[in-house]
């Protein structure tokens, strides 16, 4: 089993995490990738910057993926990648890859991933409204946190 | 007196200097005494703080964890730095 965990600043390239991902004993690749879309909550949104505390978000990914392994499979690699900064409407936000042996494994740590990262990983975001308003959305409380872990959320990227 | 930097994110950022506010307290306060203290820190900022359910839901942090609110800072140091993290949405 192996773990990947990364905030970045650059684009994240299809190429480096379908490699990331390949090897001889893995039968699936599942691969989440969150987009910026251009709406949200009937206002146009042009753009969303992404803050981060990268070394807590780093911990928490890595923490996740491992809550994951724990579940479904020490032999699962997982790779999560999280953008920084501000980003167009279509850019790669967000990636969860999952590499198992089957597809039944994979669904389930991509999805446990996505859904934890979403509602534990210190990252906010900031959009940008084609009025040229911007607004910091509401999020999920930390409070807790440092006693246990918060449950899934069911919202979606 | 123990000097401790706080780095602002997310919602933060909109008020003081958009990324840091410094103030001191006694040695051994505890975190959610600090919590008050960044309020009233905030509060005397360029760009004055006035939502107190934001810092209310948001916790305290240095770079490896989040801080309980009973935990007691600033043994056998005069300066740390800390975060303080809003409600998440990542993703």
């Amino acid at each position: 089993m192996t773990v990947l965990a990364r905030v970045v600043s650059e684009p994240i390239r299809a190429e480096l995490v379908a490699a990331e991902l390949s090897s001889p004993q893995y039968g699936a690749q599942l691969v989440f990738w969150g987009l910026v879309r251009d709406e949200n909550e009937g206002k146009r949104v042009h753009a969303v910057s992404y803050d981060v505390h990268p070394a807590l978000a780093e911990k928490t990914f890595r923490e996740i993926a491992e809550e994951a392994l724990e579940r479904y499979g020490r032999q699962l690699h997982v790779v999560v990648i999280h953008r920084a900064g501000r980003l167009a409407v279509g850019e790669v936000s967000v990636v969860v890859g999952v590499a198992s042996g089957h597809r039944d494994e994979a669904y389930q740590a991509s999805r446990y991933v996505i859904e934890q990262l979403k509602t534990r990983s210190p990252i906010w975001k900031q959009e940008h409204y084609a009025d040229g308003d911007s607004e910091w959305l509401l999020g999920h409380s930390l409070r807790g946190e440092a006693q246990g872990h918060a449950t899934a959320a069911s919202e979606k990227p | 007196m123990l000097r401790i930097d706080v780095r602002l994110f997310g919602a933060f950022r909109k008020y003081s200097n958009g990324s840091e506010v410094t103030f001191e307290v006694p040695h051994g306060t505890t975190v959610s005494a600090v919590r008050k203290h960044l309020g009233d820190a905030l509060r005397r900022g360029a760009a004055a703080f006035a939502d107190q359910p934001l810092l209310d839901a948001s916790v305290l942090a240095d770079d490896n964890e989040i801080l309980d609110d009973a935990q007691l800072l600033g043994c056998g140091v005069d300066r740390i730095s800390l975060a303080i993290l809003p409600p998440v949405c990542g993703g």
